[in-house]
This record gives structure tokens, sequence and C-alpha cells, in this order.
């Protein structure tokens, strides 16, 4: 008895070094001591080892590695969205953003199955997988990401993302994406395609604008960037767009939901789109980021709401329709928290304390988070935009006057330093979240 | 602790039937136009985003799906909004030539609230509609204000359908560029800036007025309008602002 309680307080207090979050674990009340902490140990099923879930994992593992976790993720590899635009632009390999699951295997004991979870019975607490395996939970927890609503752009699905890539998933995609690039005449067009809000990652397709920019300055220097909008305004406008002017000039060119960006039609084999109001734009490189929702599993579990993405309760990022399943990441509602790797990282936490918690019998207390995004305008200009958030009123707000936007008339070396920080930045997350380096 | 949650979720019981009710009754600039009407709560359906990332582009659309009696159609829609500082956000008035109650446009929300839709036909009935909206603005996202932009009416854009057939119902989109200057916002020198706003898209076929909306300080800046016809020729497109100029396409 009193061993278990030691165990448990010894890895608790591990969990909480490295959290990097303000006190969001529960002190041990008097009830884990009296003898409930025998009830610690329970069964986790963790859907997708990206950001969120490789995240809670190994956390679920770090405070209480009683708790039988395994986690579910088709791919061997998982190729990051960070820095995929830098893999695009030729500055970096693919593999250098790849990561595995040997460190959460072999060091945090979690077991991973290399599969597709397809249904889930929330009833009866079953999780099927493509491989004919079910795995049965006393806790669920999803981090699927996105996946692409197909034909909310008339003619954009599966096929035609072959075409004319997302690239919103890292891997093969990124890789289409590089070839068109590369296969760019000098004085080609790029068309980047840009939904309304929500979707992962507010000012990636920004960064990615730039840093594609930087590879045609430099290859093929007579060519545009054409980005067509479905908004009004977008995350860090004023630095990208000071920063475009003084790097690129007027190579890329930026175009509203105002003044007829917003596509509504593609044609993925003549690599054309029409907007709105009836434009045509052709291009030799075609990139469609299409309108996004919650990775369907969530819809099988029963989490999404009518707007296809999943409401949780900020405290414990549990459902607030299903008991028992919790979700993090791009997948819920979080908002005002951004989409974006650092937030699903932080959520993984969050509800890794809370189903340690949980199974300990205490309560969880509130919350803090902060997120930074770093984007770059070239691989020695960052620019960021730091906030921090709160739970009140059971909803998570961003604390006011916390955080902070890179300053508009930042020296180069600033922004040079930024882009350094993006790098170690990169370097901290991926290490908190798998660990291994290929 | 157990208690007072106790105690609260019964008071709660008690009082939510209650203010079912009574939530638009409270809310006077719908109950100017309801009265002692009894608006039917089906039939028209409104969606917006749950949670809006930007509350001053708000994707709205409604749809009349309701019962109507024979001779009976819908003439008249309003969209209103109970915490905007000017609850009205935009209004349609509707001819026999609109096949089909399909409307979309992007409006302003100052904060998370309750948005109705209001519906009534030639014969005087009335149906309604809500939906809440919560308004965020997300971290890593801004949005660049600019009080400086020209207050006039630019780029008339109408949108046909691609391959319009006469008696097919099709949806057409309509926007213009303008500020859509409230009144409410200050300048950088903190004084007023003046309300500006496109007042009405009149639509018309052969000087017959088929179709017209008019916005408010609730409408997005440069009002969008989508909505269905079944028949293509001889339309005429006039926006009007406040100093009465007007614009056509
Ligand atoms: C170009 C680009 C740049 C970005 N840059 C940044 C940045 O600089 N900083 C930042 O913080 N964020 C950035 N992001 C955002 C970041 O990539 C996402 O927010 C983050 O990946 C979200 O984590 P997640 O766990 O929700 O989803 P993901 O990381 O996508 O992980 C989901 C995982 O679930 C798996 N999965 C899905 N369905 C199933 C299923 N049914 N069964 C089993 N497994 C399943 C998938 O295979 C995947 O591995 C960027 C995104 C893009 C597109």
């Amino acid at each position: 008895m009193s061993d278990q309680k030691n165990t448990f307080s010894s890895s608790r207090r591990q969990l909480l070094k490295g959290l990097g979050l303000v006190s969001i674990f529960p002190a041990i009340s008097a009830c884990a001591a009296t003898g409930t902490s025998k009830a610690s140990a329970g069964r986790v099923v963790v859907i997708g080892g990206g950001f969120g879930g490789a995240t809670a994992a190994k956390y679920i593992k770090r405070g209480n590695p009683a708790i039988d976790v395994t986690l579910v993720e088709p791919n061997k590899t998982f190729y990051t969205c960070p820095f995929s635009n830098l893999v695009l632009a030729g500055e970096r390999q693919l593999d250098s953003i790849g990561h595995n699951y040997d460190e959460l295997q072999q060091v945090y004991g979690v077991k991973v199955v290399h599969a597709l979870a397809q249904d889930i019975d929330p009833v009866a607490k079953r999780v099927s997988l493509s491989d004919g395996q079910t795995l049965q939970y006393d806790k669920l927890l999803l981090s699927p990401g996105i996946d692409m609503r197909w034909n909310a752009i008339e003619g954009y699905d599966e096929a035609a993302a072959e075409l004319a890539p997302h690239a919103w998933k890292a891997g093969p995609q990124t890789l289409i994406l590089r070839q068109q690039l590369e296969a760019m005449e000098d004085g080609d067009t790029f068309i980047m395609s840009v939904p309304g809000n929500p979707f992962r990652c507010p000012p990636g397709p920004y960064e990615r604008a730039s840093l594609v920019a930087h590879y045609l300055k430099q290859h093929k220097p007579r060519s545009k960037i054409l980005i067509l909008d479905g908004k009004d305004n977008f995350s860090k406008q004023g630095l990208f767009t000071a920063g475009w002017q003084a790097h690129y000039g007027d190579m890329i060119e930026w175009v509203s939901l105002s003044n007829d960006g917003r596509v509504v039609r593609v044609d993925a084999a003549r690599k054309e789109v029409e907007t709105e109001f009836g434009t045509r734009h052709q291009g030799a490189a075609l990139n469609i980021i299409p309108p996004q929702k919650a990775g369907f599993i969530a819809d099988r579990a029963g989490v999404t709401d009518q707007s296809g993405w999943v409401p949780v309760n900020p405290v414990t990022f549990e459902s607030t329709q299903v008991k028992d399943i919790y979700v993090v990441g791009d997948a819920t509602v979080a908002a005002p928290m951004p989409k974006s790797g650092f937030a699903a990282n932080a959520q993984g936490k969050v509800a890794a304390s809370a189903i340690v918690a949980s199974f300990a019998g205490i309560t969880p207390l509130d919350p803090v988070w902060a997120n930074t995004c770093y984007s770059l305008i070239n691989p020695d200009y960052g620019i960021s935009v730091a906030d921090v958030y709160r739970v009140q009123d059971n909803q998570i707000i961003s604390v006011e006057g916390a955080g902070g936007l890179s300053a508009a008339d930042a020296s180069d070396n600033i922004r040079r330093s930024e882009a350094a920080y993006a790098v170690g930045w990169y370097n901290a997350i991926s290490q908190d979240t798998w660990g291994t380096k290929l | 602790m157990r208690l007072v949650v106790l105690y609260t979720f019964l008071l709660s019981l008690l009082v939510m039937p209650l203010q079912v009710f009574a939530d638009w009754q409270r809310f006077a600039a719908l109950k100017e136009k309801i009265q002692d009407m009894t608006p039917i709560e089906s039939g028209l359906e409104l969606s917006l985003p749950l949670v809006a990332d930007d509350g001053s582009a708000v994707p709205l659309k409604v749809v009349f799906k309701g019962r109507l009696a024979e001779d009976e159609q819908i003439t008249r829609l309003w969209i209103l909004a109970d915490k905007n500082p000017n609850p009205d956000v935009i209004d349609f008035e509707i001819s026999e030539h609109i096949p089909r109650i399909e409307l979309s446009t992007r409006i302003r929300l100052g904060e998370s609230q309750t948005v109705y839709a209001l519906a009534q036909s030639n014969q005087g009935n009335l149906w309604l509609a809500q939906q809440e909206v919560r308004v965020t603005v997300s971290g890593c996202l801004m949005s660049g204000d600019d009080t400086t932009a020209e207050k006039v009416m630019s780029q008339p854009r109408v949108a046909l359908p691609r391959n319009p057939i006469t008696g097919e119902a099709a949806e057409l989109r309509t926007m213009i560029n303008h500020p859509m200057e409230t009144g409410f916002r200050e300048d950088d020198q903190g004084n007023l800036i003046p309300q500006q706003l496109v007042e009405s898209l009149q639509v018309t076929r052969a000087n017959q007025p088929i179709f017209s909306a008019n916005f408010h300080t609730g409408t997005s800046a440069n009002p969008f309008v989508a909505f269905f016809l079944d028949q293509f020729d001889d339309l005429t497109f006039t926006w009007t602002d406040q100093q009465g100029q007007q614009l056509s396409e």
C-alpha cells in the first residue's frame, strides 16, 4: 500500500517537472492516500501518434507507469507539419522532420500498434482496428488531427489532391508539392488556395508562401506566387506583408475574400481554379488547402458537433458529449487556442493529467497554457506571436496583456534570433513529444 | 458545497422553461416585429458557425422549409443580433419570383450572442429561428483594422450560375466593396468615425423589383448576398449608399 503511494507521488513529481505548465496537477488529497490509488492502474487507448497523442501517451505513463497505455497510429514514421515548409523550399530533407515511436515504447512502456482505428463503441468501450484487433479501454484519448472536407470545393477530392496537393499533412503530399515547385519554369505562377477559419495552423499558409518565395527568388526569380484567400485578414498579417515586401518585392500577391479570393472550383488536371465571382486562375503549381474537420474517428466516436469539430470540457479535455473519451489537438474546439502543434502538445499534457488524476480519484486543477507560433519569412528571418490561455466560466480565454507579437520595427538581428528560436522550439517540442530522432 | 450545486441545479430546472419562452420576448427589437403574434419555431433554419474565430465576417445562411398555405409566400425576412450595439443585421424583401428561400450573407458580431431570423409571409404568419454563436479572437489570428479605407462603393460583383437554365433554381452571388463604417468606431485621435453604409441592394427584372436586401451596421464590410433565382435574363442590380449614390451591374 504505502509502496504504491510512493511510486505514484514520485512519478507525479517527475511529471510536474516535465510539464512546463502551471500546476495542472492536483495535490494528492487524503482520498488518494487512503487507498483509492490502487485503482490508479487502468487501460487507456490513445488514437493518433501526432503532437497531441504521442505527448498524452508519454505523460500518462510518466504520471503513473502502472496505467496500461496503448497508442494506435498507422504510420511507423510521423512527419511533422512544422518545418515541412522548409522541406518544400529545399532547405531541409523530409527525413529531418520524421519521428518514430521507439522511445515511447522502450523508455516509457507505451504499447504501440501500427494500425488505423476504424470504429469505436463508446458503450462497450471498444476500439476496432484495421488489422482486425479490438482494444478494450477504460479511458480513450483521441488526437486524430484533421481530415479534409473533400468536395467542399467543387472538384477537389482525394484524386485531385494527387495533382493539386494540399500538403497540409506532411509526408508524401509535401513531396508532390516539392516536385511541382521544382518543375516550375522561371516566370511561372505558384497558386495557393487558403480556406476560411477555423483550420490547422492559421499562419501556416503565409509561412509557406514566404518559404516558397525564398526558393523561387534563388532559382526562378521571375516567378509569382498568388494566394487566393477565403478570409479578409490573417495571422501576423502586418509582419508577413512587411517581410514579403522587404525580401521578395512584389513576388507574392494576396487576394482577400472581398477581392474575390475564395476558391469555389478546382480543375486539378489543368491546375486551374475558379473563385466565387467567376475569375479563373491557372498556375504551374497548384496548392489547395481545403476546408477541414476533425479526423473521421471522432465522428465514429460520436464526439463531434454540427461544426465537424469536437467540443470539450476545457479543464480536462474530456468530450462534452461522451464520457471517458478525451480529445485533444486540432480536432477540438479550443478557440481562442489555435490549431497548433504547440497547443496539441500542451492539451495532451492536460488530458494526461486529468486521466491520471481520474484513475487516482482526485480532481484536476484548472490548467494554464501558453502558445507561441513561430513563422519563417526566410530561414534567417523569424516572427512570432505568443499568447497565454486559462479557463474562465468553463471556457478557454486568452489572458489579456499576456503574450505579444514580434515588433514591427525589429532589427535583422532580432529576426535572425527569432529564426534560431524557431529551430530551438522545433527541437524541444519534438524531443518532448517523441524523443527519438531517426 | 454539494448542496449549493444541487440547489442551483434545481433552481435552473425551475426557471429553464420560462427562460426559453422569454428569450426573444425580452429582445425589444424582435418583440417590436412580432408584437402579440406567436411565431412558428420550426421550418425556418438558421446556420452560423457555433464558434466564430473572427466576428467581422461571420457566414450566415437561412433556409425556409416550412409549410405554406396556397397563395402564401415569404415576403420579408429579418436577421437580428441581440448584443450588437444596433441589433439590425440585414433584412430582405422577397417577391414571388424567388423560387426558394435560401439566403447567404456575412455578418458582424461584436461578441458572443444569439442571432435570430424572422420570416413573415404575405398572410402575416411568422417563423422564428435562432442560434447562439461564440465569438473568440483566435491566437495566431489578428485582424488588421483599417480606419482610413475610402468610404465609397466600388467593384460591384455578380456571379450568375455557370450554366443557368430557365425554370431551374440556381444560386447567384453578389458583393460590393465598401467598409460599412458603423459610426461606433473611433479613429487614431479618438474621434468617432461618422457612419457610412451601403443601404441596400435592389434586384429588378425589366424594372420590376424581385428581391432586395437592406444592410445595417451588423452587415459585414463588403456586403455579400447570395440567393436563388430560376430566370436569369434582364436583371439589374443596384446598390445605394447613405449619400444616395448608386452603382448598377
Ligand atoms: C504547413 C504547416 C506548418 C505548421 N507549423 C506549425 C508550427 O510551426 N508550430 C505549431 O505549433 N504548429 C504548426 N502546425 C500545426 C500542427 O501541425 C498541428 O496543429 C498538429 O499536428 C496537431 O496535432 P494533432 O495531434 O491534433 O494532429 P496530428 O499531429 O496531425 O496527429 C494526428 C495523428 O493521428 C493519426 N490518426 C488519424 N486518424 C487515426 C485513426 N483513425 N487511427 C489511428 N491513427 C489516426 C494520424 O496518422 C496522425 O499521425 C503546422 C501545420 C502545417 C500544415
